[in-house]
C-alpha cells in the first residue's frame, strides 16, 4: 500500500514539473522582453544577432522551440554555457550546487533550533507576555530585509569586532580536496582541520542571516501545531501517568507535532531558496544564487535559464522527497 | 474501611474571557481504601474536572482554588509539579473516556508501558518489558500485540490498554472517566466486569465517572451525585436505588432504561444544566426540580447528612436540622 | 438534528466585524500608522526633503551631522532626502503590483472556482505550480527577461504574486458555491452572473485586505531586492535597495550610514505591511482568540 502511495505521488510530480517547465518557457522566450537583445545588447550588429537567434534556435517558431526545449531537457541537456567556453550549463551547476546545499543546511539548523525551542516554549506558554513577543518576532522576520540584515552583521562582527569574514566560503588555498563538495564534511573526511575552522568562519554569518529570516515561520508553524497537539486526550493521559512536563512536551508532543511541521518545511524549501539567493550575493556567497546573478549581469542566457530550470527540478524533487519522509515517519500512513 | 482520599470544600473554577466558570464548588467526599464510589451527573456538571483535579491536571484558564484533597495523608493542592508527577501513574492512575484518542498515534503499545515504568522505577529495560506484558496479557492482550500501534487497535482493545498503563504500578486509586462511554453496549460490559476483578485482585480504589448512573451501580459500592458544581447527594449503592432523597437523584434514576420497567415511557428531565458563570440563585437544581419552594429559589441548602446518607436539598434541611 | 433557522442559512452571512477594546487592535493600528507616514512621505516629499535627491550637496561619505541629519552617500548626496524620495518608487510599486496581482489572481480564482470542471483542476494545478517556485527568482527571470525599468519591475512583482490570491478566493469560493443562500438564489432563477457577483464575490472577499496587505510586505522586499541585484531602476532615481547597494561598497571602511538608513526604511515599511496584515487577520477571524 505504501508503494502504490508513493508511486503515485510520484507520478504526480510530473504535471507539476511539466508546468514548470512550461512556465519558465513562456517567461524566457515568449514574455515581450528579446532574449537576443538581452545577450548582445540592442545595438548589436544585425549579423551577430542574426547568428545569436539561430544558435539558440529561437528562429524557429514557438512550439518547435517548445518541443525542442524539452526533448533536451529529458535528455538531461540543460544547454551549454555561452560564455567561457561553452561549458555544459549542468557541470556549471554542480560547481555551485553545493556552496547553496552547505548554507541551506546550516540556516536550516539554525531555523530549526530557534524555531523548535521558542514555538514549543510560546505553546507552553499561550498568551504570555513572551507568547506576544514571538509573535511580534515572527511578523518581523517576515519584513526582513536579508541583504540590510546581513550587511548589520558584517558591519558589527566582521569591519568593527573583526571577529568572523565579512564574505566569501573559505580563503584562498584553503579549500579542502573536494570530496562532496560540502567544506566542512570535506574537511572532516579529509581530517583537515584548518580548514574546517576556516570554512565555519565564513559560514557562520550566512547562516544567522538566511536562519533567522525562515525562523519566524518555523516559530509560527511550530507553535500553532504545538498547540494543537498539546491540547490531545494523549498529552494529558501520559501527564496523567507521571510522565514528567518536558517528557511530554518534547517527546510525546512534539513527535506528533513534527509531522505537520515537517511538511510546513517542504513547503518552506522554496523560502529556504529564495532567501538563500539574497544571503549570497550578500556574502559573496558562491552558490546557485551568486553565479545565476553573475550570469545575469554576463548576459549568458542558455545558463540563466537552465540554472532556473534546475531550480524548479529540485524544488519539485524536494517535496517529493518530504512527502516519502512523511508517509515512512507516520506509522498510520506505514501500515496502511 | 480505611480512608485514602479526603476531599473537603474543593473549588475549581475557570476563567474565561466569558466569565468565571465554577465547575467544582465546594465538593467534599471521602473514598475509602478498596471502595469504588461512583460519581455521576449530566455533562457539565463538573465530575470530570473533579476527576482531572485529583491529578492535578486541571487545564488552563481553570486551576483548583479553593480547599483540600488529602491523599493517604498527602496535601496535594500543595505539591509542587515534580513532587506531583511522582504520584501520577504510581499511586493515582487515570482511565479516559475516549480510548480512541488517549493513545499517543506515534508510540507502540509496548513503549507506553514501558515508558511508564521507566519513569517511575529504577530498572532495567528487559524486566519492564517483561512486567509490560504482564500487564497487557491480565487485561487480556497477547504478548504478540506488544509492538503494535494505537491504530492497529479497535476501541475496546485500546481501552484494556489504558486499563494496562493504569494498574501497571499498582496504584492506590483509579479514576475511571467514563471509561465505557466511547464503547459498544458488549464491549461496555466487558470492561466494567474487568475493572471489577482487577480492582478485588489488587486492592484498588476506584474513582468511577459517568453520566449512566446504571453503569455506576455494576461495580460502585458507594454513589455519588454531582449536580451543575455541587454534591447533591451521596450515599452507598443500594440505598441511592431504594431510597433516592435528592429530586435529582430520582429523576436520573427515573432516566434509566430498566428492564422490568418497559412498560413505563423512558423518563427525560425537563430543561438543561444550568450555565456555571451565571449559576441560579439558591438551589442550583431549583429551575428543574418539581419540588422548588421560594426557599430554594433564594437560598442555597446546606448539605446534611443522615447516617452515611448526604444530601443538599431544602427537603431535608427543616426536617432533620 | 439541530435546526438552524432558515434565515441563518439563506440571507448570505455578512461578516461581522467583533467589537474589541482599543488595545486588542494594536497590531493593526501600529501597522497603519507606519503605512500612514511612509506614505505621507512620499506625497509631501518635495515639501519635507531638505535637498534634491539626486544633487551632489555635500561632500562625499560625511557622517551624520546637522546639516546631513543622516549623512550623505559616495557622491556626496544627501540620504535623508534619497530616503524621502525613495519611499515614492517603493510604495508605488508595491501598491501597483499588488492591485494587478489582485484583480488578475482574484478573478481567476472567482472564475475558477465557479464553473469547476476540468479547467479549474488545470488552472489550480499551474497557479500551485508557480507558488511552489519561490518568488524572488521568479521575479529575477521575469525582470532579466523584461530588463529595468519602474513598469517591467513592477509587473514582474505583480505576476508572482497572483497565485496566492487565486487559492485563497478560489477555495472560498469552493466552499460558499454549495451553500444554501446560493442555492436559493439559483433557485429563484438567478443568472451565473448575478449569482457570481452578488452572491459570491461579497462573501470570498473578506479576507483580501489581509492577503493584499501581505502581498505589499513581499512587493517591497521583492522590490528592494531586485534592486539590490541590479535588476532594478536604473540609476540615479533614488531608491532604497538601490542605495543600500550602493552603500555596500564602503561597508569594510566603516561607513556604516550610506546602508543603515535604506535598509530600515525597507523594513519599517514592510513591516507596516506585515503588522496591518497580521492585525486585519485577528480582527476578522475572531474565532482564532477564543480560547
Amino acid at each position: 500500500m505504501l508503494k502504490a502511495y508513493l508511486i503515485k505521488r510520484a507520478l504526480m510530480t510530473i504535471p507539476t514539473m511539466l508546468i514548470l517547465l512550461t512556465i519558465i518557457f513562456l517567461i524566457m522566450r515568449v514574455l515581450p522582453g528579446d532574449p537576443v537583445a538581452a545577450i548582445v545588447g540592442t545595438k548589436a550588429p544585425p549579423e551577430v544577432i542574426q547568428s545569436v537567434t539561430r544558435r539558440l534556435g529561437l528562429d524557429q517558431p514557438y512550439h518547435i522551440q517548445y518541443i525542442n526545449y524539452l526533448s533536451d531537457l529529458l535528455r538531461g541537456d540543460l544547454g551549454r554555457s555561452m560564455i567561457w567556453g561553452r561549458r555544459p550549463v549542468i557541470d556549471e551547476i554542480m560547481d555551485h550546487f553545493p556552496a547553496t546545499l552547505e548554507l541551506s543546511i546550516s540556516a536550516f539548523m539554525v531555523s530549526i533550533l530557534i524555531g523548535i525551542i521558542t514555538g514549543t516554549e510560546a505553546a507552553r506558554k499561550f498568551r504570555s507576555k513572551f507568547d506576544q513577543v514571538l509573535r511580534f518576532y515572527g511578523i518581523l522576520t517576515y519584513s526582513l530585509f536579508i541583504p540590510w540584515f546581513g550587511i548589520m552583521l558584517q558591519l558589527i562582527f566582521s569591519v568593527y569586532l573583526k571577529l568572523l569574514p565579512v564574505g566569501g566560503r573559505i580563503d584562498p588555498f584553503m579549500e579542502p580536496e573536494k570530496i562532496t563538495g560540502l567544506y566542512l564534511l570535506d574537511s572532516i573526511l579529509t581530517l583537515n582541520i584548518p580548514s574546517f575552522f576556516n570554512a565555519l568562519s565564513h559560514l557562520v554569518l550566512p547562516s544567522i542571516t538566511l536562519g533567522v529570516y525562515i525562523s519566524g515561520v518555523f516559530t509560527r508553524t511550530v507553535r500553532s501545531n504545538m498547540l494543537e497537539v498539546l491540547r490531545k486526550d494523549y498529552i494529558t493521559a501520559a501527564r496523567a501517568r507521571g510522565i514528567p512536563e518536558n517528557v511530554v512536551v518534547y517527546r510525546h508532543a512534539l513527535k506528533n507535532a513534527f509531522i505537520p511541521i515537517l511538511t510546513m518545511m517542504g513547503l518552506q524549501f522554496a523560502l529556504l531558496l529564495a532567501g538563500a539567493v539574497l544571503t549570497e550575493t550578500t556574502f559573496s556567497w558562491p552558490g546557485m544564487g551568486t553565479f545565476l546573478l553573475e550570469r545575469i549581469m554576463y548576459r549568458d542566457y542558455t545558463t540563466v535559464q537552465g540554472t532556473v530550470v534546475f531550480i524548479a527540478l529540485l524544488i519539485v524533487s524536494i517535496s517529493l522527497l518530504v512527502d516519502i519522509m512523511y508517509a515512512y515517519l507516520d506509522p498510520r500512513i506505514r501500515f496502511r | 474501611m480505611k480512608c485514602l482520599l479526603n476531599i473537603n470544600e474543593l473549588k475549581v473554577y475557570y476563567f474565561t474571557r466569558r466569565g468565571v466558570v465554577r465547575a467544582v464548588d465546594g465538593v467534599s467526599l471521602n473514598i475509602s481504601r478498596g471502595e469504588v464510589l461512583g460519581l455521576v451527573g449530566e455533562s457539565g456538571s463538573g465530575k470530570s474536572t473533579l476527576g482531572i483535579s485529583l491529578l492535578g491536571l486541571v487545564p488552563p484558564p481553570g486551576r483548583v482554588v479553593g480547599g483540600s484533597i488529602i491523599f493517604d495523608g498527602i496535601e496535594l493542592t500543595k505539591l509542587s509539579a515534580d513532587e506531583f508527577a511522582k504520584i501520577r501513574g504510581r499511586r493515582i492512575s487515570m482511565i479516559f473516556q475516549d480510548p480512541m484518542t488517549s493513545l499517543n498515534p506515534l508510540m507502540k503499545i509496548g513503549d507506553h508501558l514501558m515508558e511508564t515504568i521507566m519513569i517511575h522505577e529504577n530498572i532495567p529495560k528487559n524486566e519492564a518489558r517483561e512486567r509490560s506484558i504482564k500487564a497487557l496479557e491480565e487485561v487480556g492482550i497477547p504478548p504478540e500485540r506488544f509492538n503494535d500501534y494505537p491504530h492497529q487497535f479497535s476501541g475496546g482493545m485500546r481501552q484494556r490498554v489504558m486499563i494496562a498503563l493504569a494498574i501497571l504500578l499498582n496504584p492506590d486509586l483509579i479514576i475511571a472517566d467514563e471509561p465505557t462511554t466511547a464503547l459498544d453496549v458488549i464491549v461496555q460490559a466487558q470492561i466494567i466486569d474487568l475493572l471489577n476483578n482487577l480492582r478485588k485482585q489488587y486492592n484498588m480504589s476506584i474513582l468511577l465517572i459517568s453520566h449512566d448512573i446504571g453503569v455506576v451501580s455494576e461495580i460502585a459500592d458507594k454513589i455519588a451525585v454531582m449536580y451543575a458544581g455541587h454534591l447533591v447527594e451521596m450515599a452507598d449503592v443500594d440505598v441511592i436505588f431504594k431510597d433516592p432523597l435528592h429530586p435529582y437523584t430520582s429523576a436520573l434514576l427515573r432516566a434509566v432504561p430498566l428492564i422490568e420497567s418497559k412498560y413505563e415511557k423512558l423518563y427525560y428531565i425537563p430543561g438543561s444544566p444550568p450555565d456555571l458563570v451565571n449559576p441560579p440563585k439558591g438551589c442550583r437544581f431549583h429551575p428543574r426540580c418539581p419540588h422548588a419552594t421560594d426557599i430554594c429559589r433564594t437560598r442555597e441548602p446546606r448539605t446534611v447528612s443522615i447516617e452515611d446518607h448526604i444530601v443538599k436539598c431544602w427537603m431535608y434541611c427543616d426536617t432533620y436540622e | 438534528m439541530k435546526r438552524t433557522p432558515l434565515s441563518r442559512t439563506i440571507i448570505p452571512p455578512l461578516r461581522k466585524i467583533r467589537r474589541l477594546n482599543l488595545s486588542e487592535y494594536w497590531i493593526a493600528i501600529s501597522g497603519a500608522v507606519i503605512i500612514i507616514v511612509v506614505s505621507l512621505m512620499a506625497i509631501l516629499a518635495p515639501l519635507i526633503a531638505p535637498y534634491d535627491p539626486i544633487e551632489t550637496v555635500g561632500d562625499s561619505l560625511e557622517p551624520p551631522n546637522t546639516r546631513f541629519l543622516l549623512g550623505t552617500d559616495n557622491i556626496g548626496r544627501d540620504i535623508l532626502s534619497r530616503i524621502i524620495y525613495g519611499s515614492r518608487i517603493s510604495l508605488s510599486i508595491a501598491f501597483l503590483a499588488s492591485i494587478i496581482s489582485m484583480i488578475i489572481g482574484a478573478s481567476l480564482g472567482l472564475l475558477s472556482g465557479y464553473i469547476g470542471g476540468t479547467f479549474d483542476t488545470t488552472l489550480a494545478l499551474i497557479m500551485d505550480s508557480m507558488y511552489a517556485f519561490p518568488s524572488i527568482i521568479l521575479a529575477i527571470a521575469i525582470a532579466y527577461v523584461l530588463g529595468p525599468g519602474i513598469l517591467n519591475v513592477t509587473i514582474s512583482i505583480g505576476i508572482v504574486y497572483i497565485p496566492v490570491y487565486f487559492r485563497m478566493i478560489r477555495s472560498e469560493v469552493l466552499s460558499t458555491k454549495e451553500s444554501l443562500y446560493v442555492e436559493a438564489a439559483r433557485a429563484i432563477g438567478a443568472s451565473d452572473r448575478v449569482i457570481l457577483l452578488k452572491y459570491i464575490l461579497p462573501n470570498v472577499t473578506a479576507s483580501l485586505p489581509v492577503v493584499f496587505s501581505l502581498n505589499a510586505t513581499d512587493a517591497i522586499l521583492i522590490e528592494a531586492a531586485l534592486s539590490f541585484l541590479g535588476l532594478g531602476l536604473p540609476a540615479p532615481t533614488p531608491d532604497w535597495g538601490f542605495d543600500l547597494k550602493n552603500g555596500y561598497h564602503f561597508i569594510t571602511a566603516g561607513y556604516w550610514w550610506p546602508v543603515t538608513f535604506p535598509g530600515l526604511m525597507i523594513i519599517i515599511t514592510a513591516l507596516g505591511f506585515s503588522l496591518l496584515s497580521e492585525g486585519l487577520s485577528e480582527i476578522l477571524n475572531p474565532r482564532l482568540r477564543e480560547v
